[in-house]
Protein backbone atom coordinates (compact mmCIF):
# COMPACT_ATOMS: atom_id res chain seq x y z
CA UNK A 1 0.00 0.00 0.00
CA UNK A 2 2.86 2.32 0.86
CA UNK A 3 4.23 2.02 -2.66
CA UNK A 4 0.86 2.94 -4.18
CA UNK A 5 0.66 6.17 -2.22
CA UNK A 6 4.20 7.08 -3.17
CA UNK A 7 3.45 6.72 -6.86
CA UNK A 8 0.23 8.69 -6.52
CA UNK A 9 2.13 11.54 -4.82
CA UNK A 10 4.76 11.55 -7.54
CA UNK A 11 2.08 11.76 -10.23
CA UNK A 12 0.36 14.61 -8.44
CA UNK A 13 3.58 16.53 -8.05
CA UNK A 14 4.49 16.10 -11.71
CA UNK A 15 1.02 17.19 -12.72
CA UNK A 16 1.50 20.34 -10.64
CA UNK A 17 4.78 21.10 -12.38
CA UNK A 18 3.23 20.41 -15.73
CA UNK A 19 0.55 22.98 -15.05
CA UNK A 20 3.24 25.57 -14.38
CA UNK A 21 5.29 24.72 -17.46
CA UNK A 22 2.11 24.70 -19.53
CA UNK A 23 1.17 28.17 -18.28
CA UNK A 24 4.67 29.46 -18.92
CA UNK A 25 4.52 28.03 -22.40
CA UNK A 26 1.29 29.91 -23.09
CA UNK A 27 2.71 33.16 -21.72
CA UNK A 28 5.91 32.83 -23.74
CA UNK A 29 3.89 32.13 -26.89
CA UNK A 30 1.81 35.27 -26.47
CA UNK A 31 4.84 37.40 -25.67
CA UNK A 32 6.72 35.96 -28.60
CA UNK A 33 3.92 36.87 -30.97
CA UNK A 34 3.99 40.49 -29.83
CA UNK A 35 7.77 40.61 -29.82
CA UNK A 36 7.98 39.22 -33.31
CA UNK A 37 5.62 41.84 -34.65
CA UNK A 38 7.73 44.49 -33.01
CA UNK A 39 10.87 42.99 -34.47
CA UNK A 40 9.50 42.78 -38.01
CA UNK A 41 8.53 46.45 -37.89
CA UNK A 42 11.94 47.38 -36.66
CA UNK A 43 13.83 45.33 -39.25
CA UNK A 44 13.41 47.91 -42.04
CA UNK A 45 14.71 50.69 -39.84
CA UNK A 46 17.68 48.66 -38.74
CA UNK A 47 18.62 47.76 -42.31
CA UNK A 48 18.28 51.38 -43.44
CA UNK A 49 20.40 52.54 -40.54
CA UNK A 50 23.16 50.07 -41.36
CA UNK A 51 23.15 51.07 -45.03
CA UNK A 52 23.33 54.70 -44.12
CA UNK A 53 26.23 54.14 -41.77
CA UNK A 54 28.16 52.18 -44.36
CA UNK A 55 27.60 54.87 -46.93
CA UNK A 56 28.64 57.53 -44.49
CA UNK A 57 31.85 55.74 -43.60
CA UNK A 58 32.66 55.13 -47.24
CA UNK A 59 32.38 58.78 -48.12
CA UNK A 60 33.78 60.27 -45.01
CA UNK A 61 37.00 62.17 -45.28
CA UNK A 62 39.70 60.91 -42.92
CA UNK A 63 38.60 61.91 -39.47
CA UNK A 64 40.05 62.00 -36.02
CA UNK A 65 36.65 61.85 -34.39
CA UNK A 66 36.76 59.89 -31.10
CA UNK A 67 33.91 57.67 -32.30
CA UNK A 68 36.03 56.45 -35.19
CA UNK A 69 39.57 56.48 -33.84
CA UNK A 70 41.13 53.17 -32.92
CA UNK A 71 42.85 53.29 -29.57
CA UNK A 72 46.65 53.47 -29.68
CA UNK A 73 47.19 52.10 -26.18
CA UNK A 74 49.10 48.88 -25.61
CA UNK A 75 46.81 45.85 -25.75
CA UNK A 76 47.29 45.02 -22.06
CA UNK A 77 46.40 48.55 -21.03
CA UNK A 78 43.21 48.74 -23.02
CA UNK A 79 39.87 48.72 -21.31
CA UNK A 80 37.26 46.77 -23.20
CA UNK A 81 33.59 47.40 -22.60
CA UNK A 82 31.08 44.59 -22.97
CA UNK A 83 27.41 45.31 -23.20
CA UNK A 84 25.64 42.01 -22.76
CA UNK A 85 21.94 41.44 -23.00
CA UNK A 86 20.57 38.63 -20.86
CA UNK A 87 17.11 37.76 -19.67
CA UNK A 88 15.55 38.88 -16.40
CA UNK A 89 14.45 35.35 -15.64
CA UNK A 90 15.86 31.89 -16.10
CA UNK A 91 14.01 28.81 -17.33
CA UNK A 92 14.67 29.70 -20.93
CA UNK A 93 16.78 26.75 -21.99
CA UNK A 94 20.36 27.67 -22.80
CA UNK A 95 19.50 31.27 -23.69
CA UNK A 96 21.34 32.90 -20.80
CA UNK A 97 24.16 30.36 -20.58
CA UNK A 98 25.09 30.89 -24.21
CA UNK A 99 25.52 34.63 -23.65
CA UNK A 100 27.67 34.05 -20.54
CA UNK A 101 29.85 31.58 -22.41
CA UNK A 102 30.36 33.99 -25.30
CA UNK A 103 31.31 36.85 -22.99
CA UNK A 104 33.81 34.68 -21.12
CA UNK A 105 35.34 33.62 -24.42
CA UNK A 106 35.55 37.18 -25.68
CA UNK A 107 37.18 38.42 -22.50
CA UNK A 108 39.81 35.71 -22.66
CA UNK A 109 40.50 36.53 -26.29
CA UNK A 110 40.76 40.29 -25.84
CA UNK A 111 42.74 40.28 -22.63
CA UNK A 112 43.42 43.68 -21.11
CA UNK A 113 40.93 45.04 -18.61
CA UNK A 114 37.21 44.58 -18.86
CA UNK A 115 34.17 46.57 -17.92
CA UNK A 116 31.01 44.56 -18.06
CA UNK A 117 27.68 46.26 -18.58
CA UNK A 118 24.88 43.80 -17.97
CA UNK A 119 21.28 44.22 -19.03
CA UNK A 120 19.02 41.70 -17.30
CA UNK A 121 19.08 40.03 -13.90
CA UNK A 122 20.40 36.58 -14.77
CA UNK A 123 23.61 38.01 -16.18
CA UNK A 124 24.20 40.09 -13.07
CA UNK A 125 23.62 37.05 -10.85
CA UNK A 126 25.96 34.92 -12.93
CA UNK A 127 28.88 37.32 -12.58
CA UNK A 128 28.21 37.87 -8.89
CA UNK A 129 28.34 34.10 -8.32
CA UNK A 130 31.62 33.90 -10.20
CA UNK A 131 33.11 36.90 -8.39
CA UNK A 132 33.57 38.87 -11.59
CA UNK A 133 32.98 42.57 -10.99
CA UNK A 134 30.45 44.26 -13.26
CA UNK A 135 29.66 47.96 -13.48
CA UNK A 136 27.52 48.28 -10.38
CA UNK A 137 25.25 51.19 -11.02
CA UNK A 138 24.40 50.00 -14.51
CA UNK A 139 21.07 48.39 -13.69
CA UNK A 140 18.66 47.86 -16.54
CA UNK A 141 16.01 45.25 -17.09
CA UNK A 142 15.59 43.55 -20.44
CA UNK A 143 11.92 42.75 -19.89
CA UNK A 144 10.44 45.61 -21.84
CA UNK A 145 12.55 46.87 -24.72
CA UNK A 146 11.68 50.48 -25.56
CA UNK A 147 13.37 53.41 -27.24
CA UNK A 148 13.65 55.04 -23.86
CA UNK A 149 15.58 52.06 -22.48
CA UNK A 150 17.90 52.14 -25.48
CA UNK A 151 18.57 55.85 -24.99
CA UNK A 152 19.28 55.40 -21.27
CA UNK A 153 21.72 52.58 -21.94
CA UNK A 154 23.47 54.48 -24.71
CA UNK A 155 23.83 57.71 -22.75
CA UNK A 156 25.39 55.73 -19.91
CA UNK A 157 27.85 53.99 -22.20
CA UNK A 158 28.76 57.13 -24.11
CA UNK A 159 29.48 58.90 -20.87
CA UNK A 160 31.98 56.16 -19.98
CA UNK A 161 33.45 56.21 -23.47
CA UNK A 162 33.82 59.96 -23.70
CA UNK A 163 35.37 60.20 -20.27
CA UNK A 164 38.11 57.89 -21.55
CA UNK A 165 37.00 54.95 -19.44
CA UNK A 166 36.68 52.67 -22.44
CA UNK A 167 38.85 51.96 -25.46
CA UNK A 168 36.27 49.98 -27.29
CA UNK A 169 32.81 48.60 -26.80
CA UNK A 170 31.27 45.30 -27.82
CA UNK A 171 27.69 44.23 -27.75
CA UNK A 172 26.78 40.60 -27.11
CA UNK A 173 23.19 39.67 -27.80
CA UNK A 174 21.04 36.89 -29.16
CA UNK A 175 19.45 37.12 -32.57
CA UNK A 176 16.81 35.00 -34.18
CA UNK A 177 18.48 33.09 -36.97
CA UNK A 178 15.24 31.58 -38.17
CA UNK A 179 11.77 31.33 -36.68
CA UNK A 180 12.95 28.71 -34.20
CA UNK A 181 16.69 29.07 -34.01
CA UNK A 182 18.57 31.63 -31.95
CA UNK A 183 22.22 32.58 -32.26
CA UNK A 184 24.56 34.62 -30.09
CA UNK A 185 26.07 37.59 -31.93
CA UNK A 186 29.03 39.77 -31.06
CA UNK A 187 29.53 43.16 -32.68
CA UNK A 188 31.92 45.96 -32.02
CA UNK A 189 29.99 49.18 -31.47
CA UNK A 190 32.84 51.59 -30.79
CA UNK A 191 35.04 52.73 -32.42
CA UNK A 192 32.62 52.54 -35.30
CA UNK A 193 34.83 52.12 -38.31
CA UNK A 194 36.01 48.59 -37.74
CA UNK A 195 32.58 47.22 -36.86
CA UNK A 196 31.29 47.33 -40.38
CA UNK A 197 33.80 45.12 -42.11
CA UNK A 198 34.13 47.21 -45.19
CA UNK A 199 37.27 47.05 -47.18
CA UNK A 200 38.33 50.65 -47.46
CA UNK A 201 41.39 49.85 -49.51
CA UNK A 202 39.25 48.45 -52.31
CA UNK A 203 39.73 50.38 -55.53
CA UNK A 204 36.76 52.19 -56.88
CA UNK A 205 36.40 51.52 -60.63
CA UNK A 206 37.27 54.60 -62.61
CA UNK A 207 34.26 54.67 -64.91
CA UNK A 208 31.76 54.56 -62.04
CA UNK A 209 30.33 57.83 -60.91
CA UNK A 210 31.40 58.27 -57.35
CA UNK A 211 29.08 60.68 -55.61
CA UNK A 212 30.60 63.34 -53.49
CA UNK A 213 28.54 64.12 -50.42
CA UNK A 214 28.32 67.34 -48.57
CA UNK A 215 28.21 67.06 -44.84
CA UNK A 216 26.39 69.81 -43.07
CA UNK A 217 27.36 71.62 -40.87
CA UNK A 218 30.67 69.69 -40.97
CA UNK A 219 31.75 66.04 -41.19
CA UNK A 220 32.73 66.14 -37.53
CA UNK A 221 29.31 67.33 -36.45
CA UNK A 222 27.52 64.88 -38.70
CA UNK A 223 29.42 62.04 -37.03
CA UNK A 224 28.63 63.57 -33.68
CA UNK A 225 24.93 63.39 -34.43
CA UNK A 226 24.72 60.29 -36.59
CA UNK A 227 26.85 57.86 -34.62
CA UNK A 228 24.84 58.06 -31.36
CA UNK A 229 21.73 57.66 -33.48
CA UNK A 230 23.13 54.62 -35.16
CA UNK A 231 24.24 53.13 -31.85
CA UNK A 232 20.87 53.86 -30.35
CA UNK A 233 19.18 52.06 -33.20
CA UNK A 234 21.62 49.19 -32.87
CA UNK A 235 21.09 48.78 -29.14
CA UNK A 236 17.33 49.08 -29.48
CA UNK A 237 17.27 46.48 -32.23
CA UNK A 238 19.52 44.18 -30.22
CA UNK A 239 17.20 44.51 -27.22
CA UNK A 240 14.22 43.57 -29.35
CA UNK A 241 16.02 40.68 -31.01
CA UNK A 242 17.17 39.35 -27.66
CA UNK A 243 13.72 39.64 -26.13
CA UNK A 244 12.30 37.75 -29.06
CA UNK A 245 14.96 35.05 -28.76
CA UNK A 246 14.41 34.77 -25.00
CA UNK A 247 10.70 34.18 -25.40
CA UNK A 248 11.30 31.73 -28.18
CA UNK A 249 13.80 29.66 -26.21
CA UNK A 250 11.58 29.76 -23.13
CA UNK A 251 8.70 28.56 -25.25
CA UNK A 252 10.77 25.68 -26.57
CA UNK A 253 12.12 24.79 -23.13
CA UNK A 254 8.65 24.79 -21.62
CA UNK A 255 7.28 22.71 -24.45
CA UNK A 256 9.99 20.12 -23.91
CA UNK A 257 9.37 20.18 -20.16
CA UNK A 258 5.63 19.69 -20.61
CA UNK A 259 6.23 16.80 -22.98
CA UNK A 260 8.71 15.21 -20.59
CA UNK A 261 6.15 15.55 -17.79
CA UNK A 262 3.55 13.82 -19.94
CA UNK A 263 5.82 10.83 -20.62
CA UNK A 264 6.72 10.61 -16.94
CA UNK A 265 3.07 10.66 -15.92
CA UNK A 266 2.26 7.99 -18.48
CA UNK A 267 5.02 5.70 -17.19
CA UNK A 268 4.05 6.31 -13.59
CA UNK A 269 0.41 5.55 -14.36
CA UNK A 270 1.41 2.18 -15.81
CA UNK A 271 3.49 1.53 -12.71
CA UNK A 272 0.62 2.64 -10.47
CA UNK A 273 -1.88 0.37 -12.19
CA UNK A 274 0.51 -2.55 -11.98
CA UNK A 275 1.03 -1.95 -8.29
CA UNK A 276 -2.73 -1.65 -7.79
CA UNK A 277 -3.33 -4.91 -9.64
CA UNK A 278 -0.61 -6.52 -7.58
CA UNK A 279 -2.35 -5.46 -4.38
CA UNK A 280 -5.72 -6.78 -5.59
CA UNK A 281 -4.23 -10.08 -6.71
CA UNK A 282 -2.59 -10.45 -3.38
CA UNK A 283 -5.86 -9.75 -1.58
CA UNK A 284 -7.68 -12.33 -3.67
CA UNK A 285 -4.98 -14.88 -2.99
CA UNK A 286 -5.23 -14.14 0.68
CA UNK A 287 -9.01 -14.43 0.71
CA UNK A 288 -9.07 -17.61 -1.31
CA UNK A 289 -6.25 -19.07 0.77
CA UNK A 290 -8.21 -18.19 3.90
CA UNK A 291 -11.39 -19.74 2.48
CA UNK A 292 -9.52 -22.88 1.54
CA UNK A 293 -8.03 -23.10 4.97
CA UNK A 294 -11.51 -22.78 6.48
CA UNK A 295 -13.09 -25.39 4.20
CA UNK A 296 -10.34 -27.91 4.94
CA UNK A 297 -11.15 -27.88 8.63
CA UNK B 1 12.94 65.91 -62.87
CA UNK B 2 10.38 67.69 -60.78
CA UNK B 3 9.95 65.01 -58.17
CA UNK B 4 12.33 62.84 -56.18
CA UNK B 5 11.91 59.37 -54.69
CA UNK B 6 11.63 59.47 -50.94
CA UNK B 7 11.68 56.95 -48.20
CA UNK B 8 11.01 57.92 -44.62
CA UNK B 9 11.85 55.10 -42.26
CA UNK B 10 11.21 55.11 -38.54
CA UNK B 11 11.88 52.40 -35.99
CA UNK B 12 8.40 50.98 -36.33
CA UNK B 13 8.41 50.63 -40.07
CA UNK B 14 8.23 52.60 -43.30
CA UNK B 15 6.53 55.90 -42.58
CA UNK B 16 6.38 57.27 -46.12
CA UNK B 17 7.31 55.87 -49.47
CA UNK B 18 6.73 57.77 -52.69
CA UNK B 19 7.71 60.77 -54.78
CA UNK B 20 7.88 64.28 -53.41
CA UNK B 21 8.08 67.72 -54.95
CA UNK B 22 9.59 69.45 -51.96
CA UNK B 23 10.74 68.75 -48.46
CA UNK B 24 11.58 70.92 -45.46
CA UNK B 25 13.72 69.29 -42.79
CA UNK B 26 14.75 70.33 -39.27
CA UNK B 27 18.54 70.18 -39.49
CA UNK B 28 20.80 70.65 -36.50
CA UNK B 29 21.50 74.27 -37.47
CA UNK B 30 18.04 75.28 -38.64
CA UNK B 31 15.41 74.36 -41.19
CA UNK B 32 16.44 73.44 -44.68
CA UNK B 33 14.56 72.96 -47.93
CA UNK B 34 15.18 70.10 -50.35
CA UNK B 35 14.06 70.21 -53.98
CA UNK B 36 14.43 67.66 -56.79
CA UNK B 37 17.97 67.23 -58.03
CA UNK B 38 19.53 68.39 -54.80
CA UNK B 39 23.24 68.02 -54.33
CA UNK B 40 24.44 64.78 -52.71
CA UNK B 41 24.40 65.23 -48.98
CA UNK B 42 24.27 63.55 -45.61
CA UNK B 43 22.85 65.70 -42.86
CA UNK B 44 21.92 65.11 -39.25
CA UNK B 45 18.35 65.85 -38.22
CA UNK B 46 17.12 66.91 -34.82
CA UNK B 47 13.71 66.66 -33.20
CA UNK B 48 11.29 68.84 -35.09
CA UNK B 49 8.63 69.11 -37.71
CA UNK B 50 9.17 67.69 -41.14
CA UNK B 51 7.11 69.13 -44.01
CA UNK B 52 6.74 67.49 -47.38
CA UNK B 53 4.82 68.22 -50.57
CA UNK B 54 3.63 65.16 -52.43
CA UNK B 55 3.04 64.66 -56.18
CA UNK B 56 -0.42 66.25 -55.92
CA UNK B 57 1.05 69.44 -54.45
CA UNK B 58 -0.40 68.79 -51.00
CA UNK B 59 1.71 69.64 -47.98
CA UNK B 60 1.95 67.14 -45.11
CA UNK B 61 3.54 67.42 -41.72
CA UNK B 62 5.13 64.98 -39.34
CA UNK B 63 6.83 65.18 -35.97
CA UNK B 64 10.16 63.40 -36.13
CA UNK B 65 12.80 62.38 -33.65
CA UNK B 66 16.53 62.40 -34.22
CA UNK B 67 17.90 60.92 -37.37
CA UNK B 68 19.65 61.44 -40.63
CA UNK B 69 18.79 62.42 -44.17
CA UNK B 70 20.79 61.38 -47.16
CA UNK B 71 20.25 62.54 -50.69
CA UNK B 72 21.92 60.88 -53.65
CA UNK B 73 21.01 60.46 -57.33
CA UNK B 74 17.68 62.20 -56.78
CA UNK B 75 16.77 59.68 -54.12
CA UNK B 76 16.16 60.71 -50.57
CA UNK B 77 16.32 58.45 -47.55
CA UNK B 78 15.34 59.71 -44.14
CA UNK B 79 16.05 57.47 -41.18
CA UNK B 80 14.62 58.68 -37.87
CA UNK B 81 13.89 56.98 -34.58
CA UNK B 82 10.28 58.18 -34.48
CA UNK B 83 7.90 59.74 -37.00
CA UNK B 84 4.27 60.61 -36.33
CA UNK B 85 1.47 62.25 -38.26
CA UNK B 86 -0.51 64.93 -36.39
CA UNK B 87 -3.51 62.62 -35.99
CA UNK B 88 -1.33 59.94 -34.41
CA UNK B 89 -0.09 62.12 -31.60
CA UNK B 90 -1.48 61.55 -28.15
CA UNK B 91 -1.74 65.10 -26.78
CA UNK B 92 -2.32 63.96 -23.23
CA UNK B 93 0.76 61.78 -23.27
CA UNK B 94 2.88 64.52 -24.79
CA UNK B 95 1.68 66.99 -22.15
CA UNK B 96 2.55 64.57 -19.37
CA UNK B 97 5.93 63.88 -20.90
CA UNK B 98 6.59 67.61 -21.12
CA UNK B 99 5.67 68.15 -17.49
CA UNK B 100 7.73 65.21 -16.34
CA UNK B 101 10.74 66.33 -18.36
CA UNK B 102 10.50 69.88 -17.05
CA UNK B 103 10.34 68.69 -13.46
CA UNK B 104 13.22 66.30 -13.84
CA UNK B 105 15.25 68.89 -15.70
CA UNK B 106 15.25 71.02 -12.58
CA UNK B 107 16.40 68.17 -10.40
CA UNK B 108 18.83 66.62 -12.82
CA UNK B 109 21.80 65.30 -10.89
CA UNK B 110 24.30 64.84 -13.64
CA UNK B 111 24.99 66.17 -17.06
CA UNK B 112 23.89 62.88 -18.52
CA UNK B 113 20.47 63.14 -16.91
CA UNK B 114 20.21 66.74 -17.98
CA UNK B 115 20.82 65.83 -21.61
CA UNK B 116 18.40 62.92 -21.54
CA UNK B 117 15.69 65.13 -20.12
CA UNK B 118 16.43 67.92 -22.53
CA UNK B 119 16.02 65.52 -25.43
CA UNK B 120 12.77 64.15 -24.08
CA UNK B 121 11.47 67.69 -23.53
CA UNK B 122 12.33 68.55 -27.13
CA UNK B 123 10.39 65.54 -28.34
CA UNK B 124 7.33 66.43 -26.29
CA UNK B 125 7.42 70.05 -27.44
CA UNK B 126 7.68 69.04 -31.09
CA UNK B 127 4.64 66.82 -30.78
CA UNK B 128 2.60 69.52 -29.11
CA UNK B 129 3.66 72.13 -31.64
CA UNK B 130 2.59 69.95 -34.52
CA UNK B 131 -0.84 69.35 -33.03
CA UNK B 132 -1.37 73.02 -32.22
CA UNK B 133 -0.50 74.19 -35.71
CA UNK B 134 -2.86 71.81 -37.33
Amino acid sequence: MAQLKEIRDRINSIQGTQKITGAMYMIATTKLRHAREHRDNNAVYFAALKNLMERLLRHLPESEHPFLRVSDKLPEEQIHGYLMITGDKGLAGAYNQNIHKEVDKLMRKNGGRSKIFVVGDTGRRYFRNHNVPTVEDFVFSSGNPTHHLGRMILSYLLQHFQAGGLDDLYIIYTAMKSAMEAEVRVRQLLPVRSSLDIDLSRDVPKDVYNEEFIFSPSPYEVIDAVVPNYLNGYIYSALIESFCAEQSSRMLAMQTASEAASTMIKDLNVKYNRARQGVITQEITEVSAGAEALSSI
Amino acid sequence: MNTFATQIISSDGVFYFGRLRALVIPAVDGEMGVLPGHEEMIIALKEGILRYKDGKDVWHKAAIGRGTIQFANNRCTIVVDTAEKPEEIDVRRAMEAKKRAEEQLQHALSEREYRLMQASLARALTRLKLVENN
